[in-house]
């Protein structure tokens, strides 16, 4: 059977391959931004690299002299270029939502149309704005790599690819470099070991669940004999594929996404991965690793789930089945992150299982799109639930890593010596955040409210939004543990107001330190902002979203 | 001007962010002048009111968010008239009873307190079901941390426990809406006045209809607090500030019987009038409970958040007579929530004034207060007398209202409550007695100082109000009654 499989293969490569493999102008204007992001990583790699050599015996030198060194102009140069980069490739994502026609670039490869766009903007932010987080939190871990950046944007860049990506090949190369570059964010202060541990355990794990996804995309292969996604589907409606083959390639794939989106039980990598890696990181990882896993997860489930007539042959349909386990995975995860985010100590492992219990809401939207005529509705829904979601949880980890003390931060080139005091992580350490900077501790309410989806934030409109489409589609079970459990999560949330406003402070927050942490501070009143601007007028988001969520099918 | 009415407090709210914080003085100015231009205006709603019409009068509809078919739409009707003009009463009130009291972070106080009363409002005028809701969770927040940072002794406890009460009660009701416009199918809107007509057309009946409604009234029930879901309620209103306990008596629970009036029990009426026994059983339990945990309370502020369970389960049990087709027992019941929100709110007043003064809510601190404080011990009374329904204070004709709109549904229940009337008598008179009859038992209290000024000048209106509402009640009945007469044609329309 493999014989066959790999023989059909070769003559798929060879059918599918013309004569001439010609890249076009077009072809590369469509992976632009891609592009941009590779090259800006690259440019702030070779420039670390070059100025490093001239002054890296200044570096080396006493702390002082380190402090000079990241006070002047070359770091500041490479946070200017990945910014830079960033921006343009913003700029060229905008540019591509112009023409609203969905389009395959690279001879099938590569897909190009509103919904990745949109995806991909997402993750541009995403980056962007931990981009300008780092510059502070970097400094005040004395972290003067340019590898930092450079791995951030390769990471945005592939899963721009990972999104855009129209067949298997394409989605699991982009989604292994995606992985490898954020496995090594994770642990970049290499000598903390809460960093390295969580990196190691992110890692370990993560490669176990590529098996598991690169397994299911071979059998996805051998049931309908294509790798492209659109050629799969018309397979699947032309009735030549095998249904059971299919099946199992879908589960398989199925829990290799779940991993990265961190659904239950596949999510054990998430606190400590979360906890361990720089906070910057956590943020940049928490919105746009989930976004990107997302955005192929429906890909995936609509496009192989609702298309045609497919039954096993024991007469139960496969569209059921995938909507069972999903459903599964959705209560499952929703109470397990919320309940267990009730427990925790830290803010940090706090967030982490809140990010898994978002997780389990955005699973509600993904079994509502398996539901017939439903699918533009719950694509537009997770569409719509992802946006909020990412200026929160940027916002809310921008805030964690404004709250670090400067003199814990104290330690060599890229690291806190034993990691365990790192940043402002228990609850306690927001007593009195209200008083002695009440501006930051009503951004970190704005916040927090939209997170437990009270209005009148953004992330009351996304809670609404995934409801109805989820009582829309008749699955009113769902939408009650899933306001269920938003009530548990008011619990954690207000934990941390109650800290901030309600307990009297037990420290001093930073001191003169804090004047220089304006950049980190911008992003979080961005992020509230956009917050409450999404929950007063949310209309121009939502009709993006819904123009963006009919083109999620293949 | 409903609009005006609503965003005039959220206006204020912003202008307050501009003023330097350490500056209370501007800061409570500047409030109690955007309280009172509010209040200016729903006084003008009040006397624009066109009393013989039925519908929604001042109605005001604009696009909001046309994608989910979200609509900014407001107006009122006789039953949310006087709600309005309540919450519009209660603030500046609020404001002023606390010019002294609360010291640390005024300028955060008194924003929480505005945009606290830009959600009341809110939720009285809203026509749209979903911005019901956000003004219903926007007031969530204001609430919260009122109890939770100008709160006493345990009021993190008391502020969290609030909040997941009413959460969790308000997300189901959400669920419940959700499934409300998705059953509605090709009609589907969120507009309240649409609403009613497509449910009439195409009802939600049995079990679904059951499950909504129950959905619909947990959330209520828990706000009002229905019997056994007040537990929340002697928490938060012992530990809240003042201005807290007032604005929490005085608004906030009749929004709980509002929902049930204007949400509900219309829209799924076959399920209410089902279940009409049970609530009204509770309703009577909560009379008869609530003024038994009055008798053997020791702190003053929780013998009063008792007595709104009880007086609470009166308005509920009048509401329930509707399925008697008599307007009567409705229509006390909207009467009642004003009443009561007057009455209970100035107890709450007086009793913060005294705390303030003495340091201690526990009875037996206090004792033959009244000739100390004559003008005290008068004004409580008074409003003691007006609790108690007493017959020409306002009390009465609500209280009259509602037992005889009971009586024609069931004279157990008219029974029972009439019991609650007397035991409500016996133990306002009895905490009468013991704070300011008697030997002065505490030296302390030799040199409490009387009301000053300030005090008098929100608690004289008050009492000037208790009478004239007991006076002239009628004036009241005759822009209540044509709307809940309509509400009644509403609810058993489908029969």
């Amino acid at each position: 059977m493999t014989a066959t499989l790999f023989q059909g293969l070769l003559a798929n490569v060879a059918a599918q391959a013309p004569t001439e493999v010609i890249v076009g102008a077009e072809d590369l204007q469509a992976i632009l931004p891609a592009l941009i992001l590779f090259a800006s990583g690259a440019i702030v790699l070779l420039f670390d690299v070059f100025t490093r050599s001239l002054t890296g015996t200044v570096l080396t030198g006493t702390l002082l002299q380190a402090e000079k060194a990241d006070a002047g102009g070359m770091t500041a140069t490479l946070h200017f270029i990945a910014l830079l980069g960033t921006a343009i490739a913003g700029a060229f994502v905008c540019a591509a939502f112009e023409s609203s026609k969905a389009q395959t670039f690279f001879t099938g490869a590569v897909r190009v149309d509103t919904f990745t766009n949109s995806i991909s903007a997402l993750i541009i932010v995403g980056a962007f704005l931990s981009l300008l987080v780092s510059i502070d939190y970097l400094r005040r871990h004395r972290s003067t790599h340019g590898e930092f950046h450079c791995l951030v944007l390769w990471a945005a860049g592939s899963m721009i690819l990972f999104v855009q990506s129209n067949n298997l090949v394409m989605a699991f190369l982009s989604l292994e470099t995606m992985s490898m570059a954020v496995y090594i964010l994770t642990s970049f202060f290499r000598d903390s070991r809460r960093s390295v541990e969580g990196g190691l355990k992110y890692f370990v794990l993560g490669g176990f669940s590529t098996g598991f996804l690169l397994f299911g995309f071979t059998l996805l292969y051998g049931a309908t004999r294509q790798i492209e996604f659109g050629a799969m589907t018309a397979a699947l409606s032309a009735g030549t594929a095998d249904v059971p083959l299919l099946l199992a390639g879908l589960v398989l794939s199925l829990i290799g996404l779940a991993f990265k989106v961190g659904a239950f039980p596949f999510h054990s990598w998430v606190p400590d991965a979360y906890e361990g890696a720089p906070t910057v990181t956590t943020g940049f990882m928490a919105v746009t690793v989930k976004v990107a896993g997302f955005a192929v997860l429906l890909r995936l489930v609509v496009g192989f789930g609702t298309g045609g007539d497919l039954d096993l042959p024991n007469g139960s349909s496969v569209t059921e089945i995938l909507s069972s386990i999903l459903s599964a995975l959705a209560i499952t995860t929703m109470i397990f992150g919320n309940f267990v985010a009730l427990v925790q100590k830290s803010v940090k492992r706090m967030l982490a299982y809140s990010a898994i219990g978002h997780t389990g809401y955005l699973l509600i939207g993904v079994v509502a799109a398996l539901s017939p005529g439903a699918k533009d509705d719950a694509s537009a829904a997770i569409l719509f639930y992802l946006l909020p979601y990412s200026l929160m949880t940027v916002g809310a980890f921008a805030l964690l890593a404004y709250c670090v003390p400067a003199q814990e931060a104290f330690g060599g080139t890229g690291s806190a010596s034993d990691g365990t005091a790192e940043d402002h992580e228990s609850f306690d350490d927001y007593r009195g955040l209200s008083q002695q900077r009440p501006v930051l501790a009503f951004l970190l309410l704005v916040l927090m409210v939209s997170f437990a989806g009270i209005p009148p934030t953004a992330g009351f409109w996304a809670k609404l939004y995934l409801f109805r489409v989820a009582i829309q589609t008749d699955h009113v079970a769902l939408a009650v543990v899933g306001v269920l459990t938003s009530v548990v999560s008011v619990g954690f949330y207000l934990r941390l107001v109650v800290s901030a406003y309600m307990q009297p402070a037990e420290q001093e927050f930073g001191g003169s330190d804090f004047e220089r942490r304006l950049a980190s501070g911008l992003v979080i009143a961005a992020a509230a902002i956009a917050v409450i601007l999404l929950g007063l007028f949310p209309e121009a988001a939502l009709e993006l979203t819904a123009s963006s969520a009919g083109q999620v099918a293949p | 001007m409903l609009t005006l009415t609503v965003f005039i407090p959220a206006a204020t709210a912003l202008l307050l962010l501009a003023i330097p914080k350490d500056n209370g003085r501007t800061v409570r100015m500047i409030t109690l002048f955007g309280t009172f231009v509010t209040l200016g205006f729903a006084l003008a709603l009040l006397s624009r009111f066109d009393s013989t019409a039925t519908g929604f009068q001042f109605v005001e509809e604009h696009d909001w968010i046309p994608s989910l078919g979200v609509q900014y739409a407001v107006g009122l009707d006789g039953i949310s008239l006087f709600l309005v003009a309540l919450s519009a009463l209660i603030t500046p009130i609020a404001v002023l009873s606390s010019w002294t009291s609360v010291t640390k972070r005024v300028r955060e106080f008194h924003v929480a307190l505005l945009l606290l009363e830009c959600g009341m409002i809110g939720v009285f005028v809203s026509l749209d079901l979903v911005l019901f809701y956000v003004f219903w969770e926007v007031m969530l927040i204001p609430m919260y941390l009122i109890v939770g940072i100008w709160g006493s002794g345990e009021r993190i406890r008391a502020a969290i426990k609030f909040f997941i009460y009413t959460m969790a009660g308000s997300l189901l009701m959400f669920l419940a809406i959700l499934y409300v416009y998705i059953h509605l199918g090709d009609a589907r809107t969120f507009d309240l006045r649409e609403v009613y007509a497509a449910l009439q057309q195409n009802p939600i009946t049995g079990t679904a209809g059951t499950l909504c409604f129950l959905a619909f009234a947990l959330a209520f029930a828990i706000k009002v607090p229905l019997f056994p879901f007040h537990t929340w309620l002697p928490d938060a209103h012992t530990e809240a500030p003042t201005a807290g306990s007032v604005v929490l008596a005085g608004v906030l629970l009749k929004m709980g019987t509002y929902g049930f009036i204007r949400f509900a029990i219309p829209f799924f009426p076959e399920a209410a009038i089902d279940l009409a026994p049970w609530f009204s059983v509770l309703s009577v339990v909560g009379i008869v409970f609530g003024a038994m945990m009055c008798f053997v309370q020791d702190d003053m502020k929780k013998l009063i958040a008792y007595s709104s369970v009880s007086h609470m389960g009166f308005v509920m049990l009048g509401l329930f007579a509707f399925t008697t087709q008599h307007s009567v027992g409705v229509t006390g019941s909207v009467l009642q929530m004003i009443n009561h929100g007057i009455s209970t709110g100035a107890l709450f007043l007086l009793i913060g004034a005294v705390y303030e003064r003495r340091h201690t809510r526990k009875i037996v601190d206090y004792g033959g207060l009244a000739p100390i404080v004559p003008k005290f011990a008068v004004i409580f009374f008074i409003t003691t007398l007006s609790s108690i329904g007493l017959p020409f204070l306002n009390g009465f004709v609500g209280e009259f209202l509602i037992l005889q709109g009971t009586y024609q549904q069931s004279i157990a229940y008219a029974g029972f409550a009439g019991t609650g009337v007397i035991l409500g008598a016996v133990y306002m008179l009895v905490l009468y007695r013991r704070v300011f009859l008697g030997q002065i038992s505490n030296d302390k209290n030799r040199k409490v100082e009387d009301l000053n000024g300030r005090e008098m000048s929100f608690l004289v209106p008050l009492i000037a109000l208790m009478v004239l509402l007991g006076l002239f009640s009628p004036w009241l009945t005759e822009r209540i009654e044509p709307s809940v007469v309509a509400w009644l044609d509403l609810v058993h329309a489908s029969r």
